[in-house]
């Protein structure tokens, strides 16, 4: 019984890690794009941004776009936001 | 996120512009050894970002990976600006100091001031106030608004209708609410007569309430009966009243004004006048009085102001009279300044139809008497007391 809760846990356990592995993308509007879980920066200029999130890859196109904080894994990017893409690394 | 959120001012911070090379991989580059960017904006393959001042020197090993040029372009905060005024270090001490005396300064009351007095007067409201411990200079911890207002108001009762003290920063102000009379009582009071309050001839009667008690043309002596309050109707019932009603007479007076044939005042011989600096309850002279002990002193204070804003600072000016010899006077200056003084007084309510003076000097005194006649409101209000 107690090995059987025991691999209840793990597998719960990973679960909630594979979950925290996935990025989180807040988005204010079209205005500011909050990203948590991202690995790195790809390419960077006003009108892109293209994020690193592990499995996926975040375009955010737009005008003036601005990193307002980088810091470990989360981004913040401010501007005028047209669209916002997800496709397979 | 605000910069200035996560730059403190006395760490500082550098923006710096980095140009060539790989922007991103720099980026990440900053990223993984924990170079915390703020704002980072690439324009035209030109990156521009901020770092505190301590990571500035490890961003030079992430650029050569990157191979980016870094330029710094604006510095900010205390150390910096400590280093641009290395060789003239009194100016930041003194901005140091000043900010603590700005800080000390600041838990303490600068002014005060009232609002809405109309009734009572300023001074009065102050001198209040400052007798229940409200004045310039006490501490703000010290003030219990609530309590200050509250036996304010008590000593100020049937005058005010409220008071309060709102204190704003360093400036204290009263604000007060006259009392409104509600106006005269139309109802009826006691019964009561109106009785003539001196001797004279009666010009005019007017009984508004009750029944006129005397003919007009006729004289009158004090205490006689000019309105009555009793009323008996038809049926011979009496009904009491307060009697209300104006009369005015001719009547005879006299004013009489007395002075010394010679008066004797106090002469300074010197006067020296020292200004004076207070701060709070700290009065600095800034020059010496003499030693002599014989004077009189009057001291005059007015509060600094910058820009209307009211200082802690109060402008003294002490000025000492020195006594001498005392000098003497004739007496009848001062006993017509005296007498017209006192006429006007008597006589403001009143229609002074003539008068004559007489003027007497006995035994060092002078003596100004003035009979006239003149036409005043007669009748005062007597208590009916029934049983």
């Amino acid at each position: 019984m107690q090995n059987f809760r025991k691999t209840v846990e793990m597998a719960a356990a990973m679960v909630t890690d594979t979950e925290l592995l996935l990025p989180h993308v807040e988005l204010h509007a079209d205005r500011r794009a909050v990203v948590d879980g991202c690995r790195g920066i790809v390419a960077y200029d006003e009108t892109c941004a293209k994020l690193n999130c592990g499995a996926i890859l975040l375009v955010l196109h737009g005008d003036g776009l601005c990193m307002e904080q980088l810091s470990g894994t989360h981004i913040s990017v401010s501007g005028t936001l047209v669209s916002l893409e997800l496709s397979s690394l | 996120m605000r910069k200035g959120l996560l730059f403190s001012p006395f760490g500082g911070s550098v923006t710096f512009l980095a140009k060539g090379g790989f922007p991103e991989r720099f980026l990440n580059l900053c990223n993984v050894r924990g170079i915390a960017l703020f704002s980072p904006q690439m324009r035209q393959k030109e990156l521009t970002a901020t770092v505190r001042r301590g990571d500035y020197a490890r961003l030079r090993d992430v650029a050569k990976r990157s191979g980016m040029s870094l330029r710094a372009t604006e510095k900010h905060g205390l150390p910096f600006f400590l280093r641009r005024r290395r060789e003239r270090l009194a100016l930041p001490v003194c901005a140091l100091v000043l900010a603590l005396l700005a800080v000390f300064l600041s838990g303490f009351v600068w002014s005060v001031d009232t609002a809405g007095c109309e009734n009572v007067s300023r001074e009065e409201v102050l001198s209040v106030m400052e007798a229940l411990g409200l004045r310039p200079g006490v501490r703000r911890k010290r003030i219990d608004t609530a309590a200050l207002g509250q036996a304010a108001m008590q000593q100020l009762s049937g005058r005010v209708s409220w008071l309060g003290v709102n204190l704003g920063g360093s400036r204290a102000e009263i604000e007060v609410h006259d009392y409104i009379d509600p106006g005269e009582d139309d109802t009826f009071g006691d019964p009561a007569n109106i009785i003539a309050d001196f001797d004279g001839l009666l010009l005019s009667l007017q009984a508004h309430s009750g029944k006129a008690a005397a003919r007009v043309g006729s004289g009158v002596r004090k205490g006689d009966l000019l309105i009555s309050g009793v009323v008996v109707d038809r049926f011979g019932v009496s009904h009491f009243y307060e009697a209300r009603g104006a009369a005015t007479a001719l009547h005879s007076d006299s004013l009489t004004c007395e002075s010394p044939g010679r008066i004797e005042y106090p002469a300074y011989r010197k006067v020296q006048t020292v200004p004076a600096v207070r701060v709070l309850h700290l009065t600095i002279p800034l020059g010496l009085f003499s030693l002599s002990r014989d004077f009189d002193r009057f001291t005059s204070v007015r509060q600094a102001q910058l820009g209307g804003v009211p200082l802690p600072l109060w402008l003294v000016k002490q000025t000492r009279c020195y006594r001498t010899t005392r000098a003497g006077e004739d007496g009848f200056d001062l006993l017509l300044d005296d007498f017209s003084r006192a006429f006007r007084q008597r006589y403001a309510a009143t229609n002074v139809l003539s008068s004559a003076l007489q003027l007497t000097h006995k035994d060092g005194l002078y003596t100004l008497t003035a009979r006239s006649r003149c036409i005043d409101f007669i009748g005062t209000k007597q208590e009916i007391r029934t049983e």
